[in-house]
């Protein structure tokens, strides 16, 4: 009935999706996980106020992320940080800037932002001109985004998705202004761009517990549990594989590859 | 309803797409390649929608008495070099005006934009090599040994800078972008299924 090679993949996704449900009823019945601090998601309040001291307007955008590819997740991510922010924005009266590459991206960050300013209470203040789609190209979206940036003067920069070869030049063009930055991406590649020229960077994984840490919601709580059970199954695999290789066995990349 | 609906759609897409990449039942299969195909279809018509939101911002921005006139005058470049690549890649691919904005403008623009990253690489580095922590001075340590051991004239002098910085990349720096790679993997998945099962609405 499966494809080759798709079992154990199959059987993964099931314990993945065991730990998550089993985890987040523990949660609901009030074994509440506590999660790690995240420096750059505690930082969001502290960067929107202080747009609102400065008079200056913040930044957002969720890089090369699309909504129909491998990079979905991530943009998801993106735009639940965009939702939160926004309402906070709506909230101060910040003016808040968001430049998208992607046309699907662009309609749905649209909706976003204009949730946000209806969950603050705020929808008149909501201005769909500020939120941009220059070009799907990449450095022409890049150059729109640090043009926005320098003309704006903005105050912070969010920067949460998926980046590519642009991550360094929006993390830069944030830096010479002298703003709060926040990053993130789960992209291996450019987080040490991030990490190097932001003042906070959430690292991979990461960005796909901003939900979970923002609302506190005790059934999210328990899925980011799951998911740390899923990783050290994935971690304990790959040590007795390395030791099972090491010996001269192929026992768990045979199974892996079943 | 304007969250419930949005959400079902997404359940029932997901699942088909889910059990079509496990399962192979044509008429699931069927169903996953119409789905994907529609899913192109909107993509293309969302690009309308946003090319018509970047005209009218700039529309607005012309017919706006208070703007300031660069801007103004940006706007009108902005307008004019979407039309006539619009225009010209409609009436062909090929045609002379639109490879002639694509080959002079836009890919010279591309190349000195990728080139800019280089002076971007050093100031970042500037600031993030500053030996203030020992994070900090082991992220020193290691860019030292990499770019050493990148210089063909060092390697000269120095063979074994080259094997340090081979072992760097290919050792803890690997080992830590394949943790990075595994944590991230599992995080995207966990996200695709509050996704599919309605229980993550926070994009909604």
């Amino acid at each position: 009935m499966l494809p080759e090679g798709r079992l154990f993949e199959f059987l993964y996704l099931i314990i993945i999706g065991f730990t998550m449900f089993y985890y987040s009823n523990q949660a609901k019945k009030g074994k509440v996980p506590k999660i790690a601090r995240l420096p750059a998601l505690d930082a969001v309040d502290e960067a929107v106020g202080r747009c609102a001291e400065m008079g200056k307007p913040l930044f957002f955008t969720v890089g090369s992320s699309e909504i129909t590819d491998a990079s979905t997740a991530q943009t998801l991510a993106g735009l639940t940080l965009m939702k939160y922010v926004a309402t906070l924005a709506a909230r101060y009266d910040v003016p808040m800037w968001v430049v998208n590459r992607y046309g699907a991206t662009h309609v749905v960050a649209m909706d976003v932002v204009k949730q946000g300013y209806l969950e603050a209470g705020r929808p008149e203040a909501f201005k769909p001109e500020q939120v941009l789609f220059f070009s799907s190209e990449q450095f022409a979206y890049a150059a729109g985004c640090a043009g926005i940036m320098h003309r704006e003067q903005v105050g912070a920069a969010f920067m949460v998705g998926q980046f590519m070869a642009e991550a360094l030049y929006l993390a830069e063009s944030a830096a010479a202004l002298d703003c709060i930055s926040i990053a993130g991406t789960a992209r291996a590649t450019q987080l040490h761009f991030f990490v190097a020229a932001c003042d906070y960077t959430l690292i991979a994984e990461e960005i796909f517990v901003i939900s979970a840490y923002l609302t506190q919601d005790p059934a999210q709580l328990g899925m980011v549990r799951g998911g740390d059970i899923c990783k050290v199954i994935a971690t304990i695999l790959i040590a007795v594989g390395a030791i099972s290789a090491s010996l001269g066995s192929d026992i768990i990349s045979s199974i892996i590859s079943k | 309803m304007r969250t419930e609906v949005p959400v079902a759609i997404a359940v029932i897409s997901g699942f088909i797409i889910l059990i079509a990449h496990f399962f192979n039942i044509a008429p699931i299969q069927a169903a996953a390649t119409h789905l994907q195909d529609w899913g192109i279809l909107i993509a293309a018509f969302a690009i309308v929608v946003s090319a018509a939101n970047l005209l009218m911002v700039h529309i607005g921005r012309l017919s706006n008495q208070r703007e300031e006139a660069w801007k103004k005058v940006n706007s009108v470049i902005v307008i004019g070099l979407f039309l006539a690549t619009a225009v010209t890649g409609v009436i062909s691919r090929d045609h002379h005006v639109f490879n002639w904005l694509y080959d002079r403008i836009m890919l010279p623009l591309g190349v000195t934009f990728v080139s800019m990253n280089m002076f971007y690489l050093v100031t970042a580095a500037f600031r993030a090599f500053r030996a203030q922590s020992l994070e900090a001075s082991l992220l020193l340590g290691a860019g030292i040994i990499v770019l050493l051991g990148n210089a063909p004239v060092v390697e000269a002098f120095v063979p074994w800078f080259s094997k340090a910085a081979t072992w760097v990349m290919g050792a803890p720096n690997m080992a830590a972008q394949r943790g990075l790679m595994i944590g991230a993997a599992i995080g995207a998945v966990q996200t695709g299924l509050r996704v599919i099962c309605g229980l993550d609405r926070s994009y909604l």
